[in-house]
Parts: C-alpha cells; structure tokens; sequence
C-alpha cells in the first residue's frame, strides 16, 4: 500500500471503510474519522481558536484532536506531559484545551490541508534548565514517516502497530499514530503498561513501538511462539543495554531497533545491537558532520529546509554512522525521557522542605541528594524515609512525569564539595551508589605549611552508625583514628602505616553533625583533633614508624 | 493478613528497594498507584519482573484487568492465588 501523507488523509486518501484505529470500544474507520473531524472544525472555526493545546489518553482521539486543529487552521501544541500544573500553564496560552476526540457527526467535505503551512508545537527540555519551544511544519513529519517507510515498510504490509509508549512525545506520535496512519496499517488506540498485555494482544502481524523501560524490564516473561512474534520492535529514547536487546530476542523473536533522534531532529539514526560496540547507522536523507568538541551537526529533511541542528550530543563518526559518546549538557535521559538536571534541582530546591539539592546519575537511575530543613528532618523521621520521598515526588508531580524523577534519595547533613568549593560530582556519585556509606562528607578543605584542616558532615547513614548503642547513636573512636589516617595520607603525603595510636574523647560526635579535622605533622607523629564548632570532641596521635 | 498478602508486600520492599518499610506499614486494601503508596509505572515494571519470577506467573491478559489485579495488595494476592505456578 503506498504512503498517503496525512494533510491528503480525509479528503481523498483511503476508502470510508479503511479501518484507522482499534479503539476499546472496536474499529474506528476513515468515514468516522472524518465526521468527527467536520464536526470538531465547524466548533473551533466557531470560537475562532488559533492555538490548541491536545492532551488525551487514546492515541485515536488524538488523530482525530489533530486533524481538526489543522483542518480549522490552528496551531497544535504539544504538552510535554500531561501532568495538571503542565497542561494548566500551557493553556494559558492556548484559546482551547482538547482532551478527547469532537463527539460529533457530520457529513462535510474537507479540502487538504497545506503541510508546509499546517504547524505543530513540541516542548522538551533546554540546555538552560527551561524548556524549550520547537516548532514543525506537518510536511517535516511526513517527510520523516516517508523514509521510515522507504527502510522498512516493505516488509511490514498491513501489520497491525501496538504501543508502550505515549502518543504525546514525538517518538510515539511518528511511530504509534502517524506512519501507521500514512503507511494504511491500523494502530491499537491504547498504550499497553506490561508486557503481559502487549503480547495478549500479538494476533496477526504486529509492529510493537516500545520504551527503553520496557524493553530492560522483561525478565521472566514467557517466550512468544515464533509464529506470534511481532516483525518489529522499535525504541527510542535511552541505550538499550546488550543484554535487554539479547532477552528480547530471545523471549519476543527480533532484536529491537533503536532510534536515535530527538524531538527537534525527528529519528535520524538507527541499530540493532548485535555486539556492545554497534554503531548507528544515519537513516538516509540525513547528513552528519561534527564540529568542534566531536558535537554532533545534523542536516536532515525531518528539519525545515536548509536548516543546521547543532545537538550537543558528542559522538564519534564511523564509516555509514556514529558512535555516541555522551552529552555535553546537564541533560539526561531517565527511563527513555529528557531530563533537564539544571530544571530539577531548581525545583527541588524551591520546595519548602528543602535547602539544598544537587542531581547525579548512578548505574542508570537519577538519583536527589538533598539538605533538609530542620522541620522536614523530624518529618522525615516521623514519617519514615519512603512515605516521605514519595511525598516530595508528590509535590513535584504537578509539572513533571512521576517516571522521570528521581529513584534513589538521599538526605544528608551538606552537600560534598571539591577542594575548589565546587560540587563534588564524584562523592554525589558515590553517596548515591552506596546506602550506608563509610567516609563523611567533606564540605572544605584547608591546607596548611604540614598541616590540613577539612571541614565534613556525618550522615545518620554512615555505616559506622550501626550497631552501636542503638538508641544513642555515635561515631566509634576507632572509625575516628581511621579517618585521621585516611586523610593524613590522602592530604598529607604520609605514606607509612602508623605503628600507634593514642587518643582522647571530650565530646561523642553524633549522626548529621557538622565537624572540622585538624591533622599536623610534628616529627614522626601526627596530631588530630576533630571539633564541632569551638568545641573539642576529640584529640589523638598517629605515631609514624621512624 | 493472609500469608500470601505477607509475602506480597515482602516481595513489594524487597522488589522496589523500600528499605524502610515492613509489611505492617503497607494496608492491604491501600491503592498501590497514585495516591496511596504511591508507586508509579516503573514501579509497575519492577514488581511485574519480582511477581513472575517468585510465582512463575505466565499470563496474559487484557490491560483493563491486569490494572484492577494491580490495584492493591489484597486484589493481587488473590490474582497470584489464581495463577501462580503450580508447586
């Protein structure tokens, strides 16, 4: 079946009986397509509505919501989510809000639409910690779906197109809704949330349109019968790891095809990973080049004409495609969607209960390491750590996806800082890897002519907290003459292990204090004193091995 | 509190890393989604990989049901009780 680009749709490009989508409720065709569409034009031409902001839970409802804003001359805006504190402030600046499809049904004719001037707003987020605006023409989406199909329509026929991911971002809007609708397979209106739905539902040939979340998350599934298995399975979004890719064929019968791209570019790469090192392949049309830094510049016709993407992806060209190397931004993609860590961190930090917020990434999940005010400590305390993690995750709900929040929370005492005063990237990494971790948290460091003083926090955390007096919690004087050591030699120079220890307790330092270490070299020894404030909590000696 | 209810929110603690929780702390008939404990899709995922691999669970079903079945502590017990693996 040939390829009918969306603005010639309605009038002219299929038979009334051309079934568009599966809906809940059964098959939705082109003529009921289309009169809901007349009917939905006739009520926004009625309120003269120039932007329209769509946000709805089928993904057939959605065509429908489109159409009607491009046949009525309007802008479709896109929200980036569709979270109440989102939709409400995109509103503001849209004449009307669509959440379903036009109820009605009218016979009319309608006159194709002019793809270069039929426009579509996306948001995602900037470099800047904003989100950002990106505009499209329908005709850069229709010459993105025309080379999708020109790869690998051929094989596809009249596949039915199942979904896991949302209709709303750009991936899921190109590869669930508009080439099946242009290529004349049908699309099943409603997202699937396990995998256990998405394979009830393999009758016939199927085309799965899947997110990375998904895809590293099918363990324990039961193998689909070769016969059953879907022709394809796309990605997007987030790195597939080899193993995921490996258990999909294995359990699903195709490896996935990942998609490179993002929402200003459209997909303009691709791969199926058959070892770690798999490059992707440029999807043709496209044409990749990199400046200074290994940035990567892309040229496509999914971007308006003649214009240049400069991307802050950083990658490695190889012959046919490129390696990815990483960002050169504080963005990242948590379960597939982009996320601006400059953004969440001022979130975070504006919520009530927090004074201090820093972002950091570990073995693939985002991770908040937060300082607590003194009334969010005992609430904290009161309510236990998961109710109130979720409870913060509530509060910021409003404008953000619950899935691209953080997972791994820490409160702590300060926030690290390198020896330059700026945030420790590497502690952050490190605190978030490790429950209960073993070192404190240094906050300054001073040096001195054979001497040194750092300032630190203790976390209630602190694996050295366990275990002794339970109730009266206190960091063992053993665990104190170790730090000295540490950090006598990790400052210091001292290289030799200390023959002898001798110390002195004034004062017990207890979880979330805030100390300062002094440690001096006089002869063969070396002194230490930890403080909290003015004063003295305790004094010793390392003596060094002459 | 049934055994198998017990064994659930285990399952739940372990599966989603909730250190600080014990079973107690979960109600059976609380929603596990929005707004009572507050678990959201990926937390959907990560218990759909802990419940196949604990009960040998080999379903499929239609989107509508599996959401009541995940509804709560209680309606899952009863949808394991159902499907689970026989022993």
């Amino acid at each position: 079946m040939s390829l009918v680009p969306l603005a010639a749709l309605l009038p002219h490009g299929r038979p009334d009986s051309f079934v568009v989508a599966q809906c809940s409720y059964g098959p939705i065709t082109l003529a009921e397509l289309r009169r809901k569409v007349a009917q939905g034009v006739a009520s926004l031409k009625a309120i003269g509505a120039n932007r329209v902001l769509l946000a709805t839970e089928s993904a057939a409802d959605f065509l429908a919501a489109l159409l009607t804003t491009l046949h009525a001359g309007a802008t479709a805006v896109m929200p980036p989510n569709a979270q109440p504190g989102t939709l409400a402030r995109l509103a503001k600046e849209a004449d009307i809000l669509l959440r379903e499809a036009p109820s009605g049904d009218v016979e009319a004719q309608l006159t194709a639409l002019d793809a270069e001037t039929s426009r579509m707003e996306f948001f995602t987020s900037g470099s800047t910690g904003d989100s950002t605006r990106v505009e499209k023409t329908l005709s850069q989406l229709e010459r993105e779906v025309a080379t999708l199909e020109a790869v690998w329509g051929e094989r596809f026929g009249q596949a039915q197109v199942l979904g896991m991911v949302s209709h709303q971002h750009i991936f899921g809007l190109t590869f669930r809704l508009l080439w099946p609708v242009m290529a004349g397979r049908p699309f099943a209106a409603h997202n699937h949330f396990a995998w256990e739905t998405l394979v009830a539902a393999l009758h016939g040939p199927s085309i799965a349109v899947v997110s990375p979340a998904h895809l590293v998350r099918l363990e324990g599934l039961a193998p689909v019968a070769a016969a059953r298995a879907p022709l394809a399975i796309f990605t997007a979004g987030a790195p597939v790891t080899l193993e995921a890719a490996r258990r999909c064929e294995a359990l699903l019968g195709v490896l996935p095809i990942e998609i490179f791209g993002s929402t200003e570019t459209g997909a303009i790469g691709w791969r199926q990973q058959l070892d770690a090192d798999t490059p992707w392949h440029t999807l043709p049309g496209t044409e990749l080049s990199t400046r200074e830094g290994g940035l990567l510049d892309i040229r496509s016709p999914n971007l308006a004409h003649g214009d240049v993407l400069h991307s802050a992806d950083r990658v490695a060209m190889t012959p046919g495609g490129f390696r990815f190397v990483g960002r050169a931004d504080r963005i990242v993609k948590v379960e597939g969607k982009r996320v601006s860590l400059t953004a969440l961190e001022r979130d975070l930090t504006s919520l009530a209960e927090v004074t201090e917020a820093a972002l950091a990434m570990r073995d693939g999940e985002l991770g908040a390491l937060l300082v607590l005010t003194p009334e969010a400590r005992s609430s904290l305390a009161a309510e236990g750590r998961f109710r109130f993690e979720r409870r913060l995750r509530r509060a910021l709900a409003d404008t953000h996806e619950p899935s691209a929040l953080p997972r791994r929370w820490r409160f702590l005492p300060a926030l690290p800082l390198d020896p330059m005063g700026k945030r420790d990237r590497l502690a952050l990494e490190a605190l978030l890897a490790e429950a209960a971790p073993r070192e404190p948290i240094l906050t300054a460091l001073r040096p001195g002519d054979r001497a040194v003083e750092l300032e630190f926090a203790v976390s209630g955390s602190l694996h050295w907290f366990k275990g002794h007096f339970p109730d009266f919690a206190i960091l063992p004087g053993v665990v104190q003459v170790h730090w000295a050591m540490l950090y006598a030699r990790r400052f210091l120079g001292i290289t030799a292990s200390p023959g002898r220890a001798q110390m002195k307790f004034r004062r017990p330092i207890r979880p979330d204090e805030c100390l300062t270490l002094t440690l001096e070299v006089q002869r063969n020894r070396v002194l230490f004193t930890y403080r909290r404030g003015t004063e003295i909590c305790s004094t010793g000696a390392l003596t060094l091995p002459v | 509190m049934s055994e198998l209810e017990a064994e659930i929110k285990r399952l739940i603690i372990s599966a989603l890393k909730l250190e600080d929780l014990t079973p107690d702390d979960i109600a059976t008939d609380e929603p596990l989604f929005g707004d009572g404990l507050g678990l959201d899709s990926i937390d959907g995922l990560e218990m759909g990989i802990a419940l196949r691999k604990a009960y040998g669970l080999k379903i499929e079903t239609a989107n509508e049901e599996l959401r009541q079945h995940f509804a709560t502590v209680g309606t899952l017990a009863r949808f394991v009780a159902a499907n689970r693996e026989a022993a």
